[in-house]
């Protein structure tokens, strides 16, 4: 049974600013509500009113724009993996997006909502953190844009203050050459929460190359290793010099989930695995 | 409270509901349809699986009021008559059925499946009932009975 709430569902940016100041005490932003109402199912949050935002229409946009490729507030998990847009030029997202939860979550759960819980296993967070991400933020006082590698400050926290909403993201757009591959360690065959999850990056026109490592730090781990790979020297050295720098920027700890030793091990058997796949033989 | 429509199966509700109501519980204990049922009730076990806009959803993990004007199937709707759907005699011809408890979910997820892809690959099929957990029968018999009723729907 849920704690007694009042439920709001407004239709634009103002009334929801108008619904926040004309409230008291704790308010809650829904979106997809699969981590929300879990928690307050368990009694962890009890909010007074809830804000439903899925009314809101340019939430529920996915569209390319000058900047890059925009996901809105609302844009769900599986709309991200049957986005053509996304399979043409972001496809590491649908991969992405294939690894959160079960596919009847996937259905309601959305892309900024997994960010926003700020969980250190999100799974949208390592793909989106190599592409990179802008985070749109608006408030009464107006917007401000937050590079996605500042927003988590910390287990389940993040840069967003009282009064604040995420109306979308802004992800780069990389040059053609670009690919990218995530890989998840989980307990099971089926959905569960990432043990770790390792998302790399390649562009050899932008000369850049990144790694951003979930479930191994109390926030989403983002390394760029650009600077390694486009220099002289054989592949294994690199590869090598690419590896000791992801291990001295995570800091794994022992959990239901996994060992500190085995998330320690995987994040560079995974980094090697990604990198060897999108490095051709060739380019050795 | 607040006053919602639903359209269950096809028939049209007008009702109240309490702004923190589950959509299970209001099918369940206002509407009568048992079908659909709780097992977990935290979206990771999908016994509670309705079809919701064309789309198959936890509804255990959804508001009532959220479900304003949406249009809803469960498994009572999947019958006409004494006549049982395609996909329920394909779960029954497989022996995908054991004791029944997540039976509806598996059979609305499966529905949501074969309406948006007539033919679907094992992956396919493994992707949309991955959120649907049996305890008895295994899997490679629901697998089975996903496929029997593509073919029998006219698909594969």
């Amino acid at each position: 049974m849920l704690n007694k709430f009042d439920y709001f569902k407004p239709t634009k940016l103002e009334e929801l600013f108008e619904i926040l100041d004309n409230n008291e005490g704790e308010s809650a932003l829904l979106a997809g509500g699969t981590d929300l109402f879990v928690d307050m199912k368990h009694k962890t949050r009890k909010p007074d009113y809830i804000i439903d935002v899925k009314g809101i229409k340019d939430f529920g946009k996915i569209e390319e724009r000058d900047a890059g490729l925009f996901i809105g507030g609302t844009v769900t998990c599986n709309e991200i993996i049957d986005s053509e847009l996304v399979n043409n030029d972001y496809k590491i997202l649908a991969d992405a997006a294939l690894e959160v939860a079960a596919h009847q979550v996937r259905n309601r759960a959305t892309v900024v909502g997994n960010l926003c819980t700020t969980s250190p296993g999100a799974d949208m967070f390592p793909s989106l953190l190599v592409l990179k991400t802008t985070v749109l933020i608006e408030s009464k006082e107006g917007s401000r844009e937050v590079p996605l590698d500042e927003f988590a400050t910390g287990v389940k926290s993040n840069v967003l203050k009282d009064k604040e909403v995420v109306k979308g993201l802004i992800v780069q757009k990389h040059a053609e050459d670009g690919k990218g591959a995530y890989l998840k360690k989980r307990r099971t065959k089926g959905p569960d929460l990432s043990g770790i999850g390792v998302a790399g990056y390649l562009s050899k026109a932008e000369e850049y190359l990144a790694f951003a490592l979930g479930a191994v730090a109390p926030t989403p781990v983002y390394v760029d290793v650009s600077d390694l790979l486009f220099a002289d020297g054989s592949f294994e050295e690199k590869q090598g010099k690419i590896v000791n720098r992801i291990l001295d920027n995570i800091n794994p700890i022992d959990d239901v989930r996994s060992t500190k030793k085995y998330r320690k091990k995987l994040s560079e058997v995974y980094t090697k695995r990604i990198l060897s796949s999108l490095w051709e033989a060739g380019d050795k | 409270m607040k006053t919602i429509n639903l359209t269950v199966n096809g028939r049209i509700f007008e009702l109240e509901v309490q702004e923190n109501e589950i959509l299970l519980d209001t099918l369940r204990k206002k509407l009568n349809f048992t079908g659909a049922k709780e097992g977990c009730g935290e979206g990771e076990c999908g016994a509670c699986t309705v079809i919701m806009d064309g789309k198959a959803v936890t509804s255990c993990l959804i508001l009532s009021v959220e479900a304003d004007g949406s249009e809803i199937e469960t498994i009572e709707g999947q019958s006409i008559g004494e006549e049982i759907s395609d996909i329920q005699k394909a779960f029954i011809e497989e022996n995908a059925i054991q004791c029944g408890f997540c039976t509806p979910g598996m059979v609305m997820s499966t529905k949501a499946l074969l309406d948006r892809n007539p033919n679907p690959s094992d992956e396919d099929i493994d992707i949309a009932l991955s959120g649907n957990i049996c305890r008895c029968t295994g899997y490679y018999s629901i697998r089975n009975a996903v496929k029997r009723a593509a073919e029998k729907k006219g698909g594969n």
